[in-house]
């Protein structure tokens, strides 16, 4: 039988999907009566849609093409140096 | 290009085109990994271009037993810690085995269940917040919470490129969400759905 305890830990720590199809099961079964893990789950599934949210607003198009350019010059250069 | 079949042995070879489409392709990830690590625009700019420039130098070593992406996130993985460590930015302690642990009776049951179901306010203060409470986890369980949810790498590729076991990698996810999730709500960002 599993606690709450054991189930934050199969959702935060991932352990969820690499479970077997019991381990998937009593998780599941957990979770159809314990809302208090069901709000567990739900804050972690919102912190991961929070970070890619954020951490993939704003690359600007044109800084990247300008580190772009100059990364490609330098290893031209240094490839020139090497191969020559 | 990037998906061909020669592209190890032409990266030994440092073919241009080659490592030009590695840098294309890769770039954008690399630059947004290193935000995500708590560099600023310059400076994961600059930790970018040393992570490529260390990609050629190495490239003769480049025996694609795995991904050119794993190698690279590799490369800069350690090129973070080295500028950590010079800025001394590690921590040492880890309390948030603890702060967990009390939540839970000695039956495995909460003793402080979660609040209603919430979802975090979509601002720039979650974007200050978020960075803040990333900056208190130490940089192995920070990168590979961005390599899993901003880079959506599987787990086999975040071990490779951290050096852990896939239990390690468990309990660094258990620990920076449980951090990150305590650090946010200590802030008061969220809101009720």
């Amino acid at each position: 039988m599993l606690t709450c305890r054991d189930v934050t830990r199969a959702i935060a720590s991932g352990a969820l999907d690499e479970m077997g199809w019991a381990g998937r099961l009593g998780v599941r079964l957990h979770l159809s009566w314990c809302r208090h893990c069901r709000r567990y789950r739900a804050r972690i599934d919102a912190l991961g849609r929070t970070a890619r949210r954020v951490f993939r607003a704003g690359d600007a198009r044109d800084r990247l093409d300008r580190l772009e350019r100059s990364i490609v010059d330098t290893m031209s250069a240094g490839s020139d140096r090497t191969d020559g | 290009m990037i998906d061909a079949p020669d592209l190890p042995a032409r990266i030994r070879a440092r073919d241009r085109a080659a490592l030009e489409a590695v840098v294309r392709t890769y770039l954008g990830q690399i630059v947004r990994a290193a935000r995500g690590a708590g560099f600023t625009g310059p400076q994961a700019d600059e930790v970018a271009q040393e992570t490529f420039t260390t990609f050629l130098e190495t490239a003769p070593r480049f025996e694609g037993r795995s991904h050119v992406r794993t190698w690279l996130f590799g490369i800069l993985y350690r090129k973070i810690a080295e500028a950590r460590r010079a800025l001394g930015r590690e921590r040492m302690t880890d309390d948030i085995d603890a702060v967990m642990e009390d939540r839970f009776d000695d039956r495995g049951r909460w003793r402080q269940p979660p609040r209603p179901a919430d979802d975090l306010v979509y601002a720039r203060e979650v974007r200050e917040g978020l960075e803040a409470c990333l900056e208190e986890a130490p940089l192995p369980q920070r990168m590979a919470f961005v390599l899993r949810e901003v880079e959506g790498l599987a787990t086999p590729e975040i071990c490779k490129i951290l050096d852990v076991t896939s239990t390690n990698l468990g309990v660094m996810f258990y620990r920076v969400r449980n951090r990150l999730r305590t650090c946010l709500e200590a802030r008061g960002i969220t809101r009720k759905a």
